[in-house]
């Protein structure tokens, strides 16, 4: 089930960051990613509760956050950096609300009836740790626009 | 005509992005009004008169399946017709959402396509709803 979440997790993170923001997302491997890249990232995590529960996370470093803000709201980062900057963390909590979203129809169809938590913006550091309640977790690396993006997702007992 | 909307989500990116959405979408605007959560939206549509309603469901404090069934009891989904702006792809939450009265539903992330042609469907079938009610409704409540 791990395997086919990645799979169904890796295409929903590609469509929702390209209709949402523009962003072209192209799959790394973990052993390639470039942690440097992300040491001031912020990530947004969200519960889901339903006939599964567990946990939804993406990190993105600053630059990333305001090219997404950006994207959505149709400005020019450069021209306009204060309102970029002001939506740098709503605009990935938002992205990671309708990847969960997605993900959670096409990983357990229409029927399914799940409730979400409102995303909130916490440290990274805590990313990389195994959860010792998971059943799976599934970690996806990707590039976009040269900026480094971590989806995450942990599925309870 | 020009309509008075109300934008109901918890993310403030969401609601400027629909802003501007609504524009694209050549919807002519009178007053837009804003509500982070649907305890704030009915506050909203206490004290002016909206013509739609654009609504999430996920949101904190009060949400969006709980604000359609409190617009329900007040009396307002007949003259206020609410579309639903979601990730939910739950066919059980939504038929019971269309249950309780909401006219559309829209999956972000939205294009402005499909965005207009569902808002013009919904404002069209009011108008043929207000054909047959009483003369001076949206003046006020």
């Amino acid at each position: 089930m791990s395997g086919q979440n990645a799979i169904i997790l890796d295409g929903v993170c590609k469509m929702i960051l390209e209709e949402l923001a523009f962003l072209f997302c192209e799959s790394q491997d973990a052993s390639a990613f470039d942690y440097n890249q992300i040491h001031d990232a912020h990530k947004a995590s969200m519960l889901f509760t339903g006939p599964k529960n567990g946990k939804c996370e993406l990190a993105a470093g600053r630059n990333l956050c305001l090219l997404l803000a950006s994207n959505m709201l149709g400005i020019e980062p450069d021209e306009d950096q204060a309102q970029a900057e002001a939506h740098a963390d709503d605009a990935l909590k938002e992205a990671l609300n309708v990847i969960c979203g997605r993900f959670l129809t096409e990983a357990f169809g229409e029927e399914a009836v799940y409730s979400l938590t409102a995303p909130v913006i916490g440290a990274i550091n805590d990313l990389s740790l195994v959860d010792e309640n998971a059943e799976s977790e599934t970690m996806l690396f990707f590039e976009t626009e040269g900026y480094c993006l971590i989806v995450k997702l942990t599925v309870y007992k | 005509m020009a309509y008075n909307i109300l934008i109901v989500d918890d993310s403030q990116t969401m609601r400027s992005v629909l802003v501007k959405t609504v524009g694209m979408a050549g919807i002519e605007v009178g007053n837009t009004f804003e509500a982070g959560n649907g305890k704030e939206a009915l506050e909203v549509l206490e004290k002016e008169w909206v013509d739609i309603v654009f609504a999430d469901i996920n949101m904190p404090v009060m949400n969006g399946i709980e604000m359609v069934e409190e617009m329900v009891k007040l009396g307002y989904m007949e003259s206020t017709p609410v579309v639903v702006i979601s990730t939910e792809g739950s066919k059980t939450r939504l038929d019971k959402l269309r249950d309780l009265g909401v006219r559309g539903f829209l999956r972000k992330p939205i294009s402005p396509e499909l965005f207009k042609s569902v808002v013009e469907n919904v404002l069209s079938s009011v108008g043929d709803n207000d054909n047959n009610s009483q003369p001076g409704e949206g003046e006020g409540k």
